[in-house]
């Protein structure tokens, strides 16, 4: 049963981080296109 | 007397003198997963080869599965358990889809993780009740409502179980409109039900062509295991998004897709013979399997609540079972219950985002379940 918990909880944990670091990495993405897309505006 | 004879010698040596009940109750499973495709639709692209294939595997002395000689072997052989089939499936599906709604508003991703809680719940329930952990992983990952993603798993933890995983995946896919509506009343008010969603903002060109090599570089390195289904469907998604490879964009979504497909049902179905799936067992594989389905539904949908409570910006709760992957059934499902409370209330594009999401969850559920596990 104890490895049965382990495998539960790393696996919703894991899930989430997965999605976490998913999201950070979007955030990231879209904050540099962004400025990207306004620094040719300027010019 | 001697025509008699030869008469018989020749119904002897026949498939219908080794004829047994089994095999007939499977033909009538395989004859009904034909006629649902036929004359009801549901999921025809896949339940008509596997039911076809459940009958050609139960004819005696045909010998189609049989090791290294049956022809429906060698598919199986060589396009599942080798790998080749469930990934080429991801690159296909890579490139239909459009992270544009995830990517506009990317907090919904969190929704396709609630929805794989399913997953975890049915896999810790099904080991309870007497299921090893292999097969109950097989099993919790019905919930995630994915096909290749199911049969990928089943083949590597437990190829004993993957026909009957794959129907009870694909069969329930089916009737996503039909079993997620009342859990998605039930656990919503009206008042939830009528939330609008805020204008998607536009998603540039350059991050869409970012984010399936950021994606497959973050999540592959985190859950290596993944690697084959989430590396193909993001190569997918990159063909689509890049706009300079267009031919391989449409063969990816057509023809490859096509003929992959065929060579996916007709093995599965093929491994579901008399002794195999003829099991006190099964009726639990399928039981559990719609029990996950309807926990991975409530889960998406109670995390959306529960972000709610944190949120500034409310979020339309049914978004949350959009969460499991279904594409694009489940987001139509949550349009048609959310336009039913308010008729004004445009959903679809909006679960979009924890649609496809759901679909990178459940890969990322299944990597997890195979580091484990495997």
């Amino acid at each position: 049963m104890f490895e049965a918990v382990s495998v539960f909880v790393a696996g919703i944990s894991g899930v989430f981080l997965g999605m976490g670091l998913l999201y950070f990495s979007i955030k990231i993405v879209s904050a540099v296109t962004s400025r990207l897309n306004s620094d040719e505006g300027e010019k | 007397m001697i025509l008699i004879q030869e008469t018989l010698s020749l119904f002897k040596t026949s498939g219908f003198f080794f004829v047994t009940p089994g095999m007939i109750v499977m033909w009538a499973i395989g004859f009904t997963l034909i006629y649902l495709a036929i004359a009801r639709d549901y999921e025809p692209l896949l339940l008509l080869p596997i039911g076809f294939g459940i009958v050609l595997a139960n004819l005696p002395l045909a010998d189609l599965m049989k090791p290294h000689e049956g022809l429906l072997w060698r598919f199986y052989h060589y396009g599942i358990q080798w790998e080749i089939i469930p990934p080429l499936i991801f690159l296909g599906l890579g490139a239909l889809t459009d992270f544009g709604p995830m990517l506009a508003r990317p907090v919904l991703i969190f929704l396709g993780a609630g929805a794989q809680a399913g997953v975890y719940i049915t896999f810790f329930i099904a080991y309870a009740i007497g299921f090893d952990l292999k097969e109950a992983a097989t099993i919790g990952i019905i919930g995630g409502a994915d096909g290749p993603t199911t049969i990928f798993l089943a083949t590597k933890l437990a190829p004993h179980m993957l026909g009957s995983c794959a129907v009870a995946a694909y069969s329930y896919m089916a009737l996503v409109p039909i079993i997620q509506p009342p859990i998605m009343k039930l656990l919503t008010t009206k008042e939830e039900r009528c939330i609008k969603m805020r204008k998607l903002r536009k998603v540039s060109r350059l991050e869409k062509v970012l984010f399936p090599m950021c994606s497959a570089l973050v999540l592959i390195l985190l859950v290596p295991a993944s690697a084959p289904l989430m590396a193909m469907f993001m190569i997918g998604n990159l063909f689509r998004e890049a706009k300079v490879v267009e031919r391989l964009n449409k063969a990816a979504q057509n023809e490859l897709l096509n003929i992959v497909t065929i060579f996916l049902g007709l093995p599965v179905g093929a491994t579901m013979n008399a002794e195999a799936f003829l099991q006190p067992k099964v009726i639990f594989i399928f039981f559990l399997g719609l029990f996950a389905f309807m926990i991975s539904t409530a889960t998406g949908l109670l995390l959306a609540k529960l972000m709610n409570l944190f949120t500034k910006e409310k979020i339309n709760p049914l978004l949350g079972a959009a969460g499991v992957s279904a594409v694009p059934m489940a987001a139509r499902v949550v349009q048609k219950v959310g336009a039913e409370a308010d008729k004004r209330n445009y959903l679809l594009m909006y679960a979009m985002g924890p649609n496809v999401a759901g679909v990178i969850g459940t890969v990322i559920a299944a990597g997890i379940f195979l580091t484990i596990l495997q």
